[in-house]
């Protein structure tokens, strides 16, 4: 239309942009990075395990990062790392991410998850390694979302983050497990 | 000053409502000036369209209240929603208006009234149930901002001209066919040409205003209740937005490989350009900008 403004974009694709981003969470939310991420693999066959041998192998020798491997009722593994530094948290994810990228399982990346809390409650940010774009995930009860609180959050960030801007691909992730 | 932002008059819109304003004005001229130079005597038409309009316009909120089965109620039989309108208007400075309910289930929400002091604001029985309090709230709010704009009286104006050039077509049309002698035919073809040219492009210029109403509308009322999210979390719910965020769990979809499947749809413009309200996507998005700089 005539009257249509194109709208600014962050054009920083990658999953640092959310350190920056951190910081205006912070600010303007008041919301704190609890410690915990995640990267969310479907389990295959093959030199998988050893692949995830590696991963562990990785995340072993990093000293500022503790970890623990779990496995969901869907068969994926969730590589869930522990520490007080977002960096860290998204220069680890992003390391063992490219670990399975390299071995050819990327269509085996579900997401990576970063777990927030805020007065309203807990909140998620997902990257989908594949878009390479974030969307907000805040469950409210059993079954339901925040989607006005996922909104705001959004509007907030939608200028320094790469946010998937077609809300119907907005998929959850329900019992996160941390 | 920073602050305050998100109460900065969005200078956007007003320019935009100016410069439609301005290419109506121009238009309308245009067409009477072609109308005197061809020196055709349709003052009484031009009369009864007008007349036509402005007894719309002075039975505005009988009409509507009489078309939507709207019906006035008293601070007794819905204490909450009268609540609700008194302290916004207090602190709109707006007279109290008329406070209508329609027993329905759709949820839907208008103002209607010639001024400030006739309005009626009328609420579905299926809106107060489907919203909350506050949301309620952001919902009166941008209905009192149509009033204190008035939006009813500047939609009519803008009507006028249009509706004229409308009588002006079929007038001129039969004229041509009827009685009229052969060399004056040209003459009213080229009449006839202008008057659909008038008519269409102002027909498509007040869907404009109108759309841009609504966003100021949208605006104001935010202004008004200082919570943007709440209208905006309405309006989600009101048109399903809310149902179309998926609760399907990731992984779930993941199987199917739906991210593959769906594709992206665009290109709706044309139905933009015919249609009163914005897109609510837009009307939403905004909203949670304004939301956004508050924080």
């Amino acid at each position: 239309m005539i009257f249509r403004r194109s709208k600014g974009r962050s054009d920083d694709t990658s999953l640092f942009a959310l350190t920056q981003a951190y910081i205006t969470l912070d600010v303007k939310l008041g919301a704190r990075f609890t410690g915990n991420a995640a990267l969310c693999v479907k389990e295959a066959s093959g030199i998988f395990s050893s692949v995830l041998d590696y991963a562990k192998g990785f995340l072993d020798v990093s000293s500022d990062i503790s970890y623990r491997v779990e496995r969901d009722r869907y068969g994926y593994i969730w590589f869930i790392i522990s520490t007080d530094m977002i960096e860290s948290a998204v220069v680890a994810l992003d390391a063992i991410a490219d670990t399975f990228i390299d071995h050819g399982f990327k269509g085996q990346i579900l997401a990576s998850v970063f777990a927030f809390a805020e007065k309203r409650g807990r909140f998620y940010l997902i990257y989908n390694h594949r878009s390479n774009r974030f969307y907000p995930f805040m469950p409210s009860s059993a079954g339901a979302r925040d989607v006005e609180s996922e909104f705001l959050i959004y509007s907030l960030l939608k200028h320094e983050l790469a946010f998937e801007n077609d809300k119907t691909k907005w998929y959850p992730i329900w019992d996160i497990p941390f | 000053m920073q602050r305050y932002e998100w109460k900065r008059r969005d200078m956007g819109i007003t320019m935009r409502l100016m410069l439609c304003f301005t290419v109506l004005a121009v238009l309308y001229f245009v067409f009477l000036s072609v109308l005197a130079y061809l020196g055709v005597g349709m003052i009484p038409l031009i009369f009864l369209g007008a007349f036509f309009i402005i007894m719309q316009y002075l039975f505005s909120d009988r009409i509507v209240l009489w078309s939507t089965g709207a019906k006035i109620v008293s601070e007794h039989e819905y204490p909450r929603l009268h609540a609700i309108v008194d302290r916004l208007v207090v602190r709109a400075g707006l007279p109290k208006p008329r406070v209508a309910v329609m027993y329905t289930d759709v949820p839907n929400a208008f103002a209607t009234g010639k001024g400030k002091r006739s309005s009626v604001v009328a609420v579905t029985t299926g809106l107060m149930r489907l919203l909350n309090d506050e949301e309620l709230e952001g919902v009166i709010a941008h209905e009192l901002a149509h009033i204190k704009n008035r939006d009813v009286l500047a939609i009519t104006l803008a009507s006028i001209f249009s509706t004229i050039a409308w009588y002006m077509m079929h007038y001129g049309w039969y004229g041509v066919y009827g009685y009229r002698s052969r060399d004056q035919a040209g003459g009213l073809i080229l009449a006839i040409i202008i008057a659909a040219i008038t008519w269409f492009v102002s027909f498509l210029i007040i869907r404009a205003i109108s759309r841009y109403r609504e966003y100021i509308a949208d605006r104001d009322g935010a202004l008004l209740t200082g919570k943007p999210s709440r209208l905006a979390s309405a309006l989600m719910k009101i048109s399903g937005t809310m149902k179309r965020i998926p609760s399907r769990d990731l992984r779930e979809v993941e199987s199917m490989n739906a991210f593959f499947i769906i594709p992206a749809l665009s290109g709706d413009t044309l139905s933009r350009l015919f249609s009163t309200h914005p897109p609510v996507e837009e009307r939403i998005r905004r909203l949670m900008d304004m939301e956004a700089s508050m924080y």
